[in-house]
């Protein structure tokens, strides 16, 4: 059993909930902003978020569920 | 001017004040005039890890009251002479040492030394603050511990906001042997985890622990000896050269591999 590798990935973990956890809100912000953008776009039903840690990089996972695509003349 | 140096970590215990009275004695050995400051202000121990604390005549909280003038409060190492401390070993607690005080300190001292090594707290409060406040360059001790790499990550996001020239990295208290089983984090990993420039692995050393009991730190008896004049190297020349702590427990072929396509010395 590789110790350092799961303890590689346990710290990543904990560094990035530490990093998130240290601007208050920031999930929420960032959701919010990207919901405005997106609403642009489509009928927004639902928005999950969701920030990873994979090997150097953090990776954002957006998952929307739409009700309806804006037609493109709505798009200022 | 003087190169000044901030060694920080975060989390206690790591090693802090013996890394940086080690690189005191490894670049003065070579030369330059070094000063070491103990930001330790009220948990002082740089003047005991170098088997200075009889020596004290005035410290930094004397020379602020003008008991005695700054150079007065410098006690000079007896080995090597290029070598000075710069002791808080009176006070108790912060004495009213603002930032902008320990600024104007440092600044009286720049001209006088090649090196400054500040010491800093353990911590993210106001005497870590203060000691980062006069450095141009971080060293930020940690070792493989997760607790400790935790805190080490909270110290780095602080120092970005300071102006500094560099932040690096040095891990002590490497454990070779279990760093080949892959027990333990290597130091390379550990740089990349904090997203930082390594520059030092220093191994676990038995000695430091028992020299530290009786007197000083002495390089020439201690295993680390060789990981931290090459830390010493790299702030002297720009040549990086990174102690393999793992050395004595590969197989002769592993070594034979790491020689011709690794990285490590």
């Amino acid at each position: 059993m590789n110790e350092s590798k799961i303890a590689e990935e346990r710290i990543k973990k904990l560094l990035l909930s530490d990093k998130i956890g240290a601007y208050s809100g920031f999930i929420e912000m960032l959701k919010t902003d990207i919901y405005n953008t997106l609403k642009e776009y489509m009928e927004i039903k639902k928005i999950e978020l969701n920030i990873e840690p994979s090997n150097n990089d953090f990776v954002l996972s957006i998952q929307v569920n739409a009700i309806n695509i804006i037609s493109p003349n709505s798009i200022k | 001017m003087a190169r000044k140096i901030v060694v920080t970590s975060g989390k206690g215990g790591v090693g802090k004040t013996s890394i940086t009275a080690s690189l005191g004695i490894a670049i003065s050995s070579k030369g330059y005039s070094v000063l070491m400051i103990d930001a330790d202000i009220g948990l002082n121990n740089l003047d005991v890890v170098m088997g200075l604390e009889n020596r004290i005549m005035y410290d930094l909280c004397d020379a602020l009251k003008n008991r005695c003038t700054l150079k007065q409060a410098l006690v000079q190492d007896d080995k090597n002479l290029n070598l000075y401390i710069l002791p808080s070993q009176k006070a108790f607690s912060t004495e009213n040492i603002s930032s902008a005080v320990f600024k104007s300190v440092l600044n009286k001292l720049d001209m006088m030394f090649d090196y400054i090594l500040i010491d800093s707290p353990a911590g993210i409060d106001v005497g870590f603050h203060r000691a980062v406040c006069g450095a141009n360059e971080a060293i930020v001790v940690t070792t493989s511990h997760v607790s400790s790499i935790r805190d080490a990550d909270k110290v780095i996001s602080l120092l970005n906001g300071y102006n500094l020239d560099s932040i690096n990295v040095i891990v002590n208290r490497a454990r070779g042997d279990l760093i080949e089983k892959g027990e333990m984090l290597s130091g390379v990993q550990v740089a990349n985890i904090l997203k930082k420039f390594l520059i030092g692995v220093v191994p676990e050393d038995d000695y430091i622990t028992i020299l530290g009991q009786v007197g000083r730190i002495d390089l020439n008896q201690s295993k680390s000896r060789k990981s931290i004049n090459l830390i010493a190297n790299y702030l002297l020349s720009g040549q990086l050269s990174i102690y393999d702590p793992t050395k004595g427990y590969k197989s002769l072929l592993k070594r034979i591999f790491t020689r011709f396509g690794g990285v490590y010395e």
